[in-house]
């Protein structure tokens, strides 16, 4: 999604058109578990704050497979929160639930892989270019 | 200029079985995203004084971006790995 994601953005979200949901698939174990929860925590302090992190996350994507607790707290620093608050976050089982329950919500909703969109109840599944994603969006502006 | 922050919606919720019925469950995709990490940080800056977009969460606790009201809501089931 990172790739298509700024378009995205730029013609469809700043217009009022479509609204992104960042919905956590927790398939890689681990790395999956502690980059998700470096988000949550991170957006516990500011939804403007998570999408910041969403995007270095993914920027740095290739380091998560080997990123421990002092990754995490360093890139929470990166983007501005506050690190106390962040880490008590970050140790906290509550948060940690938070972002299994929301693993388990979209096992009972039937998506087991990652990519997978859901555009107003239509899925595409894997990675697209942003022109597929601009004509779901404008055949369904056509057909309201 | 920061997003503004907006208050817990509620997100439809796509029938379970609708998307069974289209999602093949698989043990493990990974997306093919290469990007160059030197430019991370100026590329989250960049997202970060992106002006008047709504940001907030929903019901369920997820993030959203974009006017809660917007008339299509896409949903990225997705992984940072």
């Amino acid at each position: 999604m990172l790739g298509t994601e700024p378009q995205i953005i730029a013609s469809y979200v700043e217009t009022g058109r479509v609204k992104i949901v960042f919905w956590p698939v927790l398939n890689h174990g681990d790395p999956s578990i502690y980059s998700t929860l470096t988000a949550e925590c991170v957006g516990q302090q500011g939804s403007d704050a998570f999408w910041t992190v969403h995007e270095l996350l993914f920027t740095n994507q290739r380091d998560l497979w080997t990123a421990g607790r002092n990754y995490y707290v360093d890139t929470a620093v990166r983007v501005g929160v506050d690190q106390a608050t962040f880490e008590a976050c970050y140790d906290s089982p509550s948060s940690l639930d938070a972002v299994l329950a929301l693993d388990n919500l979209r096992r009972q909703r039937g998506v087991f892989n990652q990519p997978t969109f859901d555009v107003n109840g239509q899925i595409i599944a894997g990675l697209h270019s942003y022109e597929v994603f601009a004509d779901v969006f404008d055949r369904m502006s056509v057909e309201r | 200029m920061a997003r503004v922050e907006s208050t817990a919606v509620s997100e439809p919720v796509a029938p379970a079985a609708t998307i069974a019925e289209i999602v093949e469950p698989m043990a493990e995709a990974v997306p093919a995203v290469v990007v160059d990490p030197t430019k991370a940080l100026a590329t989250a800056t960049t997202e970060s004084v992106n002006t008047a977009v709504v940001s907030g969460r929903t019901a369920d606790g997820a993030f959203f971006l974009g006017a809660p009201d917007a008339p299509i809501t896409l949903i990225d089931y997705s992984d940072f790995l």
